[in-house]
């Protein structure tokens, strides 16, 4: 029975999901990825305000790992249908990226600047140095 | 729709409608997934749980579950006519509805005329009346009296019974009906006069008022002192202070009497499972951070669970109050030296 099911899923697959109609998932799930990307965005301005007020309700790790698996089917779609995608990034969205993350930084060190300030200045370069390495090892490693 | 995320791939227009008509159900769902994460973030809701399959479980967030005597219903066995009693302490103020679920174990009977009836006050406030308690002839030995409030540098207290009871946070500080004017401040490192106390269990939204405690009503002045699970009446202030050198503690004499109840209905999508909705704004102005339940039937059931979830309406009202609630939060957090 279960030879039968496979078969016809196969010939399914061979008939009418072409190359072609494969192209719409892949647009999709780009589009998918644009929304979870802006929804972990307002995900994190909401809870630099107020700890707690929308983790409580959905977890992050939930929110990145959909967010990784769709980035992971869009590189094998990608692969697939023999799509190249520029490698190159975005200046503009990358200044606007270093920014935010930067103002992420140092509204969870608000705190920490009323202690002692030498200690949150170093912990801040620390962590943009590590955000840049990180950055340099993933586009150019 | 011009702004096109993948330019790398391109559609034939047959393609490209069926991808525009895709493409706009899926922000549709985004925008719609949205506004319900916001709803639900401005008109919250409070889950609270008990598994009897699982009454260990630090999960179990309904508390003092317990039957007409007194006693833990064993693996959720409730003899008929009896009464099941639990509390639930919202940190959320003034819910607009309760909705109360009782599943039972697929061997119980099925639970016949089921009520749910809620009163609000606090968990001591709802002990029995004992005797008049009477002055404290302890009264003006150096100790500490028990149900005062002290701070150091880490926590506030509750000195009760020989400990000091930390209070976990502010929240629970200001539900508890404590006030700062109260709070002595004290060294209680080792070697002072407090290092003799031992520190207690840490007293949160959800504990009870320890022994100490004096509670006054908010209509007649009536007070009361928690003492063994009991709450003594006092002749007067003055006796009070031989108690306690903190004010007593607000709450309203109505919380007694006043209560809201339902009829569990059978689920019809579930067999085992009974629910009732209570909308509660009659307990609004009553004081209090405990909401008390009590679950009548008249035949012999055994729960595996008990979940109670408390709503808001959804009204300009709460939005309003929900919203300052939020920007007194972030005014905490980053100017929080200029707030008491």
């Amino acid at each position: 029975m279960f030879q039968k099911i496979f078969n016809k899923l196969r010939l399914f697959w061979q008939n009418k999901i072409s190359k072609e109609n494969l192209v719409i998932p892949y647009k999709l799930l780009n589009d998918l990825l644009f929304i979870g990307l802006v929804f972990l965005f307002f995900m994190l301005v909401g809870e630099s305000l107020l700890p707690g007020i929308i983790s409580t309700r959905i977890s992050f790790s939930i929110v990145i790992i959909a967010i990784l698996l769709d980035i992971l089917l869009i590189k094998k779609l990608a692969n697939y249908l023999g799509i190249q995608k520029s490698t190159e990034p975005n200046k503009k969205a990358l200044i606007f990226s270093a920014f935010v993350f930067a103002i992420f930084i140092l509204n969870s060190l608000v705190n920490l600047f009323r202690f002692n300030i030498l200690l949150a200045i170093v912990v801040f370069l620390l962590v943009l140095l590590t955000g840049y390495s990180i950055y340099k090892l993933a586009f150019e490693g | 729709m011009r702004i096109d995320l993948s330019k790398e791939a391109t559609l034939d227009k047959k393609s490209q409608d069926v991808y525009k008509k895709l493409r706009i159900a899926l922000y549709f769902i985004a925008v719609i997934f949205f506004f319900y994460i916001l709803f639900s973030t401005i008109f919250p809701s409070e889950y609270f749980s008990f598994s009897f399959l699982n009454a260990s479980s630090l999960k179990n967030t309904l508390t003092d579950m317990q039957k007409d005597d007194g006693q833990f219903p064993d693996k959720g066995a409730v003899p008929k006519k009896n009464t099941t009693i639990f509390y639930a302490s919202p940190s959320s103020k003034d819910p607009s509805q309760v909705v109360v679920t009782i599943t039972l174990d697929k061997k119980s009977a099925p639970l016949e005329n089921g009520s749910i009836a809620i009163r609000k006050s606090y968990k001591a406030f709802f002990y029995p009346t004992g005797n008049p308690a009477g002055e404290n002839k302890e009264a003006g030995s150096s100790k500490i009296s028990d149900g005062s409030i002290v701070t150091d540098s880490k926590s506030a207290y509750v000195v009760s019974g020989g400990e000091l009871l930390p209070i976990n946070n502010l929240a629970t500080f200001d539900a508890m009906g404590y006030q700062w004017s109260d709070a002595v401040p004290i060294n209680s490192d080792e070697g002072t006069e407090l290092s003799e106390y031992t520190r207690g269990k840490l007293l949160t939204i959800s504990s009870v008022h320890p022994d100490g405690t004096i509670f006054s009503t908010q209509e007649d002045n009536k007070l009361y002192l928690i003492k063994d699970s009991e709450k003594r009446p006092l002749n007067s202030l003055e006796e009070a202070k031989t108690w306690s050198n903190s004010s007593p503690i607000l709450v309203s004499d109505r919380s007694l009497d006043t209560e809201e109840s339902c009829e569990l209905q059978k689920n019809k999508l579930s067999s085992g499972t009974y629910s009732c909705e209570i909308p509660i704004d009659n307990l609004a102005d009553l004081i209090g951070k405990d909401y008390e339940f009590q679950l009548k039937t008249s035949s012999d059931i055994k729960m595996d669970d008990v979940s109670v979830e408390f709503k808001k309406n959804i009204s300009y009202k709460n939005m309003r109050a929900m919203l300052i609630s939020f920007i007194k939060r972030v005014q905490m957090n980053y100017v929080s030296e200029n707030i008491q």
